[in-house]
């Protein structure tokens, strides 16, 4: 049975709709992302499944329990917020300690369960700081085992990695990602970064204009893009219109494609690699060393496409030499309009 | 060259302004000290005897409590209305910001003297008739602060992630006031404390709302600082240095609250 189930969930701020019809199941203890971009309705979903704001239809059960209605205090649920809402009054350990205060918990208890998660998000020596004194990977490190220590029954995580320095990002996604499989822990987590989508989720959600588009785990979602904001949200696909997705790829001509960079070969195809018969004849316009990868941009007729090359033994090509593109026949993609 | 005597001319008008300022008040210290001040350039000699005077005053005890209870009361109404007042339009009806910023000026716009006045028939009888009781004084001074303790408490409401806070207390359990006083209200301390300080001094010195309202029914010490100037020039002095030195204390504290970020 489904632990989480989101069913017609609709909500609007004065006629203005944020999301509608929005259907979901996430079973216990799978991390689910939703990504999008800013302003498709993804955090106001989130907010709305915690309690924080009301919805205008639909309903939201939890472990078969209906939870549309009730207060955010009784929904069992943990949320790690982006600007960290630490409270500032409090001591780190205080921070922490607020919720199982609140719900009445005897004070051994507290103290126990306070120090197991302090040692488990690895902020010994840090209890006694105020917030202020903390820094940012501290301060979300803290606002995580608050969340934690609760035993909440799903944890919300909003764009808690988006404040943070591209290091201590890495170090807190990996964190998260252990304790929460360590933990069981049924999580919604929030980006608009495919790349931390990809690398942390079971499942990604992918929200555009208050809709959830495609839904899948992450190699389905990134090989797979549905549509044309699914192709270009998830990577830098090459979009083929109608016409010549009927002329180069032998389509109906009622939609387009996508391919990826890296499904485009150069000159030869790989050993190994289906590809379509007929390559497509271009010049390469303009190269760029992306690290481990080469990007060229090839024009084939009026069409731009990048290409990929890992940037190992490949050969390299000039700018305005003259290629043949193969490609892979099983990695074009039909997008839905 | 041309630098060190633009930074002589600078000094020298800081300098006169300083002096205008101040020479009033050494003035007045001065004549609180002194024995005699007639027809010498310094006075004749230096005595405490005017503050001793002035402290074993009953009258002057007394209207520095009356005024004390007056200001306080009429402070913590205002404190203890104001913050649900300010905490609901922060937090559920934002729209109203632009609505009190208005508001909350409107004390201004009225000079005391025509308040008072409409004051005064409005509650001499009918349902409420406070006129001459220092009831009407403190309900008065309620009014008088509004716009600086609004100022000041929405300044600390805008400077802490209200929502943010609200949010996460209740998902951890809180009901909303417990939220409220254990993971807002104390953040805001320093902004009401400040509040606090820049109120009380400011409604400490308030004398035409005491004196038409109440008069001398209920002696302020503004209302006696008046009824007491025939009496001797440096007993006045020595009343005026110490209610100086009260509020200096006042506004100094005041200060530091508010640099204490």
């Amino acid at each position: 049975m489904s632990y989480v189930v989101v069913s017609n969930l609709t909500k609007s701020f004065d006629n203005t709709p944020v999301f509608a019809n929005i259907n979901f199941t996430i079973k216990k203890g799978e991390f689910i992302t939703l990504l999008g971009p800013s302003g498709c309705g993804k955090s106001t979903l989130l907010r709305c499944i915690a309690g924080l704001n009301s919805v205008n239809e639909g309903r939201i059960m939890v472990e078969g329990q209906e939870i549309t209605d009730l207060p955010p205090q009784k929904r069992g649920i943990g949320m790690v917020f982006q600007a960290y809402a630490l409270f500032p009054n409090m001591t780190a350990y205080e921070n922490i300690a607020f919720g199982l205060k609140i719900k009445g918990i005897n004070p051994k208890e507290i103290e126990r369960k306070v120090k197991e998660i302090i040692e488990v998000v690895e902020l010994q020596g840090r209890e006694d700081h105020l917030i202020d004194e903390l820094s940012g990977g501290q301060r979300q490190r803290v606002a995580l085992a608050r969340a934690l220590v609760t035993q909440p029954r799903i944890l919300f995580l909003d764009e808690p990695l988006s404040a943070l320095d591209a290091k201590i990002r890495k170090r807190l996604r990996y964190m998260i990602r252990k304790i929460q499989k360590e933990m069981g822990l049924t999580t919604i987590f929030v980006t608009h970064d495919q790349e931390e989508a990809m690398v942390m989720s079971d499942r990604i959600f992918l929200m555009h204009q208050g809709a959830i588009v495609q839904s899948g785990t992450p190699s389905e979602v990134y090989a797979h893009p549905i549509n044309e904001f699914a192709a270009g949200f998830m990577g830098n696909y090459n979009i083929i219109d109608e016409t010549h997705s009927k002329q180069y790829f032998g389509r109906s001509g009622s939609h387009k494609t996508a391919v990826r960079p890296e499904s485009i070969f150069i000159n030869q195809p790989p050993v190994g690699v289906k590809c379509l018969s007929t390559p497509l004849e271009g010049v390469v316009t303009f190269k760029q060393l992306l690290g481990n990868v080469v990007r060229y941009a090839v024009q084939a007729d009026d069409l731009d496409f990048s290409v990929d090359v890992l940037n190992s033994h490949a050969e390299q090509y000039a700018e305005g030499q003259t290629v043949k593109l193969y490609f892979s026949a099983d990695e074009i993609n039909d997008l839905r309009a | 060259m041309q630098k060190s005597n633009n930074l002589i001319c600078h000094r020298i008008i800081i300098g006169i302004i300083v002096l205008i300022m101040v020479l009033p008040l050494v003035a007045t210290l001065l004549y609180s000290l002194s024995t005699r001040w007639g027809a010498t350039i310094l006075p004749d000699g230096l005595t405490l005897h005017w503050y001793i005077d002035l402290l074993s005053d009953p009258r002057f005890l007394w209207s520095f409590a009356r005024s004390i209870l007056v200001c306080a009361a009429g402070l913590a109404l205002c404190i203890v209305v104001m913050i649900p007042v300010i905490f609901i339009v922060f937090y559920s009806l934002p729209g109203l910001k632009k609505v009190f910023n208005f508001i909350v000026v409107l004390p201004f716009a009225v000079p005391p003297v025509v308040s008072s006045v409409g004051l005064l028939q409005l509650y001499s009888d009918g349902f409420l008739p406070i006129s001459g009781t220092f009831w009407i004084l403190i309900f008065t001074y309620f009014t008088i602060v509004i716009p600086f303790v609004y100022r000041s408490m929405a300044n600390s409401f805008a400077a802490v992630s209200l929502h943010d806070l609200m949010d996460a207390a209740r998902l951890l359990g809180a009901s909303t006031p417990q939220a409220f006083f254990k993971c807002v209200l104390p953040n805001l301390k320093k902004g009401i404390l400040s509040a606090v300080f820049i109120s009380f001094s400011i409604l400490i010195g308030e004398f035409v709302f005491a004196n038409i309202l109440v008069g001398t029914r209920f002696e302020t010490l503004q209302i006696y600082l008046y009824n007491t100037r025939q009496v001797s020039g440096h007993f006045t002095s020595a009343l005026v240095i110490f209610y100086f030195a009260f509020i200096f204390l006042l506004t100094f504290i005041a200060s530091r609250l508010g640099n204490h970020k």
